[in-house]
């Protein structure tokens, strides 16, 4: 279970910021083009600079902590932590566009609203 | 160089990528900063976990030693960078429509109209 303690934080990130989409009506994970554009340039921006970082000693990862699977000298939730935390934000960002736009009320309604005449679709 | 320094940079440089490179003006909406803000939330709850559990630790001499939530305060500014960069990448592979211009921000809504009317020399683009 210890080992799982960098894994649970992704989870718990997840976990609150996944059912954004379906409660404020988004469509961000159905855009995967554009998600993978935005996040992937990104993402391989700031590994590279987690990888050199970790080299040079700046941070280190527990290993009784992590899972034990080293990708480039970092645990596999790091590289993974540059594909939540982005979506997470992206999430965010676009809940509170729709909130600031319809109201909190109003925007809760409206994906609700949408879900009943879309029945089959999956958000 | 250190964590400090490269914080310092990144920060600087991604705001530069969502005003001058990708044009998508977040840092100038408030929808943009609303969003931040509930993300710096959790982000404290989050990286106190891994900061304060040991998760990760940081070699002193990388870092200032200034401590927010159990992490360094670099930290913060790492966020900042990796959110930001990400949402600006997100606007601006969107469709032009869904450039932030509803949100009653004049700066942005003016960037938004130049590209809508295709007076700009970057076609516009539809995912």
């Amino acid at each position: 279970m210890r080992q799982l303690g960098y894994a649970a934080m992704l989870a718990f990130v997840l976990a609150g910021t996944v059912p954004l989409h379906r409660v404020f009506g988004l469509s961000v994970l159905r855009q995967r083009r554009r998600l993978a554009l935005a996040v992937l340039p990104v993402a391989a921006v700031f590994v590279g600079w987690d990888v050199l970082a970790t080299r040079a000693g700046h941070w280190a990862f527990d290993p009784r902590q992590t899972l034990p699977a080293r990708v480039a000298g970092l645990p596999v939730e790091e590289w993974l932590f540059f594909l939540v935390i982005p979506l997470a934000g992206i999430l965010t960002y676009e809940a509170v566009r729709v909130v600031l736009r319809d109201g909190l009320v109003g925007a809760v309604r409206d994906a609700a609203a949408g879900r009943r005449q879309r029945p089959g679709e999956r958000r | 160089m250190s964590y400090t320094q490269l914080v310092l940079l990144a920060v600087p440089v991604t705001v530069l990528l969502d005003l001058g490179v990708l044009r998508t003006g977040l840092v100038r909406t408030r929808a943009w900063w609303a969003a931040y803000g509930i993300v710096l939330v959790f982000q404290l709850l989050t990286n106190g976990w891994l900061t304060g559990r040991g998760i990760v630790t940081y070699a002193p001499e990388a870092i200032s030693g200034l401590r927010v939530a159990y992490a360094p305060v670099e930290d913060v500014g790492f966020g900042f960078a990796l959110v930001l960069a990400s949402t600006a990448s997100w606007v601006r592979w969107g469709a032009p429509s869904s450039r932030p211009h509803d949100d009653g921000d004049s700066a942005v809504a003016t960037t938004s109209a130049r590209r809508a009317r295709g007076t700009t020399t970057r076609p516009p683009k539809t995912s």
